[in-house]
């Protein structure tokens, strides 16, 4: 196991985030992370980087992120494109760059050569994303850690996205709000809203009830290639 | 006409504008600016204030004292609520300081207009050295961190994550934007350090094509203003501060206008 947390628990002030999680993850595992707005998906993110600082107990590839900084040398994180500052005029390149030496096979995977002279700002939301997903993997990391990486990316860019990911070699958790485009490169699922309401394969998560417990409505689920997900076009 | 010490002055001031009014434009906090500028005047009320006891006067210590002091409250506020909230309540804070401490020494009270208002054409030589040092201070700094800088500005979250402490660079950003304000505050006034700390930033993050470029922009058009000021202060005997904040305020506006009409 190289992600292991037991009664992981994080407050903002006297805002509970998340409460008790406990849970395992196996190398080169891909898990995906969801939960209504405010159930700190993100939150459990920055704990497992040791950003924020939790309660409980957090491994990481036999580290305690909260001591050992080591930590943020394997993984790398990938934040909602929304809290990146479009006011600064950077090429893509010297955004590629601070993830580390760029790698032109990374550059290749995510199909994104022609880009790297313009202004990063001045491209769509789907490459945006593209950009800051090749970032995190210039330097190679052995956890991926993706929040939201799918809001306001079409489906061209969702589809390479997930392709590249699925081709990774390394632990990725992955906060989504609709889990449909991951759904097949996926090995667990993680539902929860504060605390843990279910974690494991898809079918074993994806029931009326636990999906009843985390979003308190009713959520329709569809059968699909044979597995139950949420349908989540129909809340719109 | 402008004499060689007024020069160097003015490229120094744009120097020093280029680097921290790029800074905090990126930093999305221009209202930083304006809180600390009248900070620093409360810094400066209360060196008067000492003075009339006899104390050492010296402006600079206690405006950068003062400056540093409500930059700092207004950035650790804003880890728990908006920026602007916090910033509003230190400027409010030093102001009424800056007020307090100014009603006990009325008579000389009228010194602290020079800081009010500016005059990029009266600095004395101490003045000229403060500058200097400030500038060298500031460009050293920001030259060996740049690419550091430009990271935590575009994405805090994803390089706090690569390991970069975001809040020592937030208080090295809110450092030099003080020692900035500081050293330009005889030169320009503390009322008008907003428009040219933040309208020559804003045009350039407007127009360039890279951060770099907005450097180079910022420190031309800073330049330029500051150099139209001190030539018609000379001709229509006008304050050269307030001229040069003015062009470079409508800079902006027709900027503005241009890219998005």
């Amino acid at each position: 196991m190289v992600v292991v947390a037991k009664n992981l628990s994080y407050s903002y002030g006297k805002t509970l985030a998340i409460e008790n999680l406990s849970f395992e993850v196996d190398d080169g595992e891909v898990v995906a992370i969801i939960g209504p707005n405010g159930a700190g998906k993100t939150t459990l993110l920055k704990c497992i980087l040791g950003l924020l600082r939790a309660k409980g107990e957090i491994s990481v590839f036999g580290m305690d992120p909260r001591k050992d900084k080591n930590v943020l040398k394997i993984a790398s994180y990938v934040p909602q494109r929304s809290s990146v500052n479009l006011e600064i005029p950077l090429k893509v390149k010297e955004v590629l760059a601070m993830g580390g030496e760029i790698k032109d096979e990374v550059i290749k995977r995510l199909e994104i050569e022609d880009k790297l002279d313009m202004l990063f700002r001045n491209l769509s939301g789907g490459f945006q994303q593209r950009i800051l997903i090749a970032r995190s993997l210039m330097k190679d990391p052995k956890l991926l850690l993706l929040d939201e990486p799918f809001n306001g990316v079409d489906m061209i860019s969702q589809r390479k996205i997930v392709e590249v990911i699925d081709e990774l070699d390394c632990t990725s958790f992955i906060v989504v709000h609709n889990v449909n485009p991951i759904i097949k490169i996926v090995d667990k699922i993680m539902l929860i809203n504060k605390h843990l309401i279910a974690f494991g394969k898809p079918k074993e998560v994806f029931t009326a009830r636990n999906l009843l417990e985390a979003y308190k409505t009713d959520v329709p689920l569809v059968v699909c290639n044979g597995e139950a997900v949420p349908l989540y076009a129909d809340l719109h | 006409m402008l004499t060689f010490t007024d020069l160097i002055s003015l490229v120094l001031i744009s120097v020093i504008v280029s680097i921290s009014g790029t800074l905090v434009v990126f930093r999305k906090a221009s209202f930083l600016v304006a809180s600390v500028s009248h900070s620093a005047l409360a810094g400066v009320a209360f060196s008067i204030l000492l003075a009339s006891f006899g104390f050492y006067e010296n402006h600079y210590l206690f405006a950068l004292l003062f400056a540093v002091i409500s930059a700092f409250v207004a950035v650790y506020a804003s880890k728990f609520r908006e920026v602007d909230t916090g910033i509003a309540i230190s400027f409010a804070l030093f102001m009424s300081l800056m007020v307090i401490f100014l009603s006990f020494v009325k008579n000389v009270a009228a010194k602290i207009w020079t800081f009010f208002f500016g005059d990029l054409l009266l600095l004395t030589m101490q003045d000229l050295v403060y500058l200097s040092i400030s500038a060298a201070v500031i460009t050293l700094i920001f030259s060996i961190s740049y690419k550091k800088f430009i990271f935590f500005l575009f994405d805090p979250e994803g390089a706090e994550a690569e390991g970069l402490n975001v809040l020592m660079f937030d208080l090295l950003l809110t450092s030099i934007l003080c020692i900035s304000i500081v050293a330009v505050m005889k030169a320009v006034g503390a009322i008008l350090a907003y428009a040219i700390f933040v309208a020559p930033a804003a045009i350039a993050k407007e127009i360039a094509g890279s951060s770099k470029d907005v450097l180079a922009l910022t420190f031309i058009t800073t330049l330029t203003s500051l150099l139209i000021g001190s030539l018609t202060s000379f001709t229509f005997q006008i304050s050269a501060s307030a001229v040069s904040a003015f062009l470079a305020s409508v800079a902006y506006i027709a900027v503005f206008f241009a890219k998005n009409r």
